[in-house]
């Protein structure tokens, strides 16, 4: 019972250390002492302050754009892993289902960089 | 089978359905209700998956993996929506928007 | 070595004409000269739709028996064909009311995802699967969300879309639960396996049962689940909210039969009488609201959700002769509901604003062809003689009466009495005053004649009055598309 969750303990250790060095690293790596602002100390939240959001200063439409767009491509990839993993036991008809999938992704694709949307400008 | 039992699951995954619906129905902001409407199709997510390793039957675990692109498909039409709504300056407040209540 | 599923190209065909038409409409709204992407799209969409409803009628013809297809995700029978049939007749009427919808940009792109909705849709009705289902549902309704919010420049567009999103998200995320539950309880997707598991009472079956019942209840706007079908009707674009209004309804009244009927034919005493309640609210509070409604759009949002109520009484039934009512019911339906939003949006689009009651006033002067039909279709809504929808009605009641649901026979009798006042007033409003007397002015003068705006409500007032002197053949079909269910 005990050795199933022996590898879940490392797992959540695992886990665990990877935001806690990246945090200790950030202060011990720095050769010039750091000013401990309050600024500095806060959580980092992608770039969003704390409080209401301020209506002047926008973020240009293109960061938004980009975003959607990765989520999207992004997660359909998922469906690959599975045909990926058993390929070979499909044979032909997998890689037929392949091609229909990616030929669907593609059309998005041309429509995406045809419209210009993945231009940074 | 180990570790919890599939009540604990379920259990879980009802909390968090529930926390999502309240979300969706309580909170005004769109990018919130969006929030709250991926925790409910994640609960649900988290219930077919835990089925399936109790019936020990793969279906679930499929069914799980398309509703994950689906979810990513509604959240990028919201958020679209909701961009768009912030650039023509209209309020980003899901009781204030609907000025057409009835 | 796994099974690979045998796929069945035949039983995909509608599907696959209109994601095909779809997927080359996005392309040319990119790839093609500016000038002709409006005509390449609408034509494609338009070809993608017609064919879609031949291959149907193919499919009908050649399925006497329903056959499972594609590892049992998929079921290929006559009431699915049906379902495709009518929703390819209706996708390619819409197209003709889009085509003078003004519109400065993305202007191929509406079609193309007009198409995709019903690829979606034709895929829907076909499901035989808690997960298929569940993608069909999702597969038209994103491309929804999207067609309703496409007037960006409205903001009631954009809010109306917001709302679907959130409303309509709400309903599926209930929908999918229910269906991880119906899956804990008998440990399998597929329709006909659910019912073969035979779980009996089971808590989780029938919560699931419930939870299935309500996501599906939101997207045929049955009360009390219908509030956003007055708002997201008002704002989205008039061509959008005609489609919807006719091809989402016909999709997810069908498919909740066939859930009903072939997944849960134990629990048959439970949702008999949840459907006969949820058809009652529809009807009381679809008629009572439609009568404070000043907007034309919003009256017919509530019409729409009384009608709802009409078609679950037919479910509630829970019999054959129900099944075939219902069938019957969704023809006239669906062509007064696109008739009627077709001449509401010629209508705006002369006026360059939302339609309340007052803005109609003189249309039946001015424009004999659009006020003699939506004459039609109101005196159809409330089941006039001369139309389908008296037969509708009939089959309807007599299908109730016959299960014994005669309390449903006297509420459905009472609501069409009290609906015929507000169709009626809507036909009074038209032949008021000319628009002269009222100061209505048009926007920029009176726009040209839109010939395919003229062609598709002349269409739709065929099918009206046509399902009227030929109800034989269509409910022949009806009876045969159910037969496909276990009753």
């Amino acid at each position: 019972m005990l050795s199933n969750w022996l590898p879940f303990l490392f797992y959540a250790l695992f886990a665990a250390a990877i935001p806690a060095s990246m945090i200790a690293l950030s202060f011990l790596l720095p050769k010039r002492p750091v000013a401990r602002t309050r600024q500095k100390l806060l959580p980092f939240e992608s770039g969003v302050s704390e409080g209401p959001p301020d209506r002047e200063r926008r973020f240009t439409i293109s960061f938004y754009l980009t975003a959607i767009l990765f989520i999207l491509f992004d997660i359909e990839v998922v469906f690959l892993y599975p045909l990926a993993v058993r390929l070979e036991e499909l044979g032909w008809f997998g890689v037929g289902e392949l091609a229909v999938f990616i030929g669907i992704l593609a059309v998005a694709f041309v429509y995406v960089w045809r419209k210009g949307a993945l231009r940074w400008s | 089978m180990s570790g919890p039992g599939v009540g604990w699951y379920l259990i879980l995954s009802a909390v968090v359905f529930g926390t999502g619906a309240l979300g969706v129905m309580l909170r005004r902001s769109p990018l919130i209700v969006l929030l709250s409407l991926e925790l409910m199709l994640n609960a649900a997510n988290l219930a077919l998956i835990a089925f399936a390793r109790q019936q020990g039957d793969l279906d679930g675990q499929v069914f799980a993996l398309a509703v994950m692109a689906v979810a990513a498909a509604e959240v990028a039409i919201g958020l679209g929506l909701i961009v768009a709504l912030a650039r023509r300056d209209l309020p980003l407040d899901v009781d204030q928007a609907s000025a057409l209540k009835g | 070595m796994i099974d690979t599923p045998k796929v069945d190209w035949f039983a995909l065909g509608p599907t696959l004409a209109l994601l095909g038409a779809s997927g080359v409409a996005l392309l040319a709204s990119v790839l093609v000269p500016a000038w002709m992407r409006k005509g390449v799209a609408a034509g494609l969409a338009f070809l993608g739709f017609a064919l879609a409803a031949i291959l149907g009628g193919a499919v009908f013809a050649e399925t006497a028996s329903p056959e499972t297809t594609i590892a049992g995700s998929m079921v290929q029978d006559r009431l699915g064909a049906f379902a495709q049939v009518v929703v390819g007749a209706i996708g390619a009427i819409v197209v003709l009311v889009s085509w003078a919808e003004p519109r400065r940009s993305h202007r191929g792109e509406y079609y193309a995802l007009l198409a995709a909705a019903g690829a979606g849709m034709v895929f829907f009705v076909t499901a035989s699967n808690l997960m298929t289902l569940f993608l069909g549902l999702e597969w038209f309704s994103l491309c929804l969300y999207v067609l309703v919010a496409y007037d960006t420049h409205r903001a009631r567009s954009l809010e109306a879309g917001l709302k679907y999103l959130i409303v309509g998200g709400f309903g599926s995320a209930i929908l999918l639960f229910g269906s991880a539950l119906v899956y804990g309880a008998t440990g399998e997707l597929g329709f006909a396996e659910i019912a073969a598991a035979g779980a009996g009472s089971d808590p989780f079956l029938v919560a699931g049962l419930a939870m299935v019942l309500g996501g599906l209840a939101f997207k045929v706007s049955a009360a009390p689940f219908h509030m956003w079908t007055p708002d997201v009707y008002q704002g989205s674009p008039s061509s959008v909210t005609s489609f919807m209004s006719a091809a989402t309804k016909v999709a997810a009244m069908l498919v909740l039969l066939r859930v009903l009927t072939t997944a849960f034919p134990e629990e048959r005493e439970i949702w008999t009488v949840a459907v006969a309640v949820l058809a009652a609210v529809s009807l009381v509070w679809g008629n009572l609201a439609a009568f404070a409604q000043r907007d034309v759009k919003r009256l017919l949002a509530f019409s729409s959700v009384s009608h709802a109520g009409f078609m679950l009484v037919a479910v509630a039934a829970g019999t054959e002769a129900g099944a075939e009512a219902l069938l019957y019911y969704l023809v006239p339906y669906a062509a007064m509901s696109v008739g009627a939003f077709a001449v509401v949006a010629a209508r705006e689009r002369e006026l360059g604003r939302d339609v309340s009651l007052e803005d109609l006033a003189g249309l039946g002067w001015e424009r004999p062809l659009l006020g003699l039909s939506l004459w039609v279709f109101m005196l159809g809504f409330a089941g006039f003689p001369l139309t389908g929808g008296m037969f509708g009605k009939l089959f309807v009641f007599t299908a109730a009466y016959e299960a014994g649901d005669w309390w449903l026979v006297v509420l459905g009798v009472l609501a069409t009495a009290v609906s015929i006042a507000y169709y009626l007033n809507v036909v009074r409003w038209l032949y008021m005053r000319t628009g002269a007397d009222l100061g209505v002015a048009l926007a920029g003068g009176s726009p040209p004649r839109d010939a395919a705006l003229e062609v598709a409500v002349a269409l739709t007032v065929l099918v009206t009055v046509g399902s009227f002197f030929a109800a034989q053949p269509i409910l022949d079909a009806a009876a045969d598309a159910a037969r496909s269910l276990p009753f």
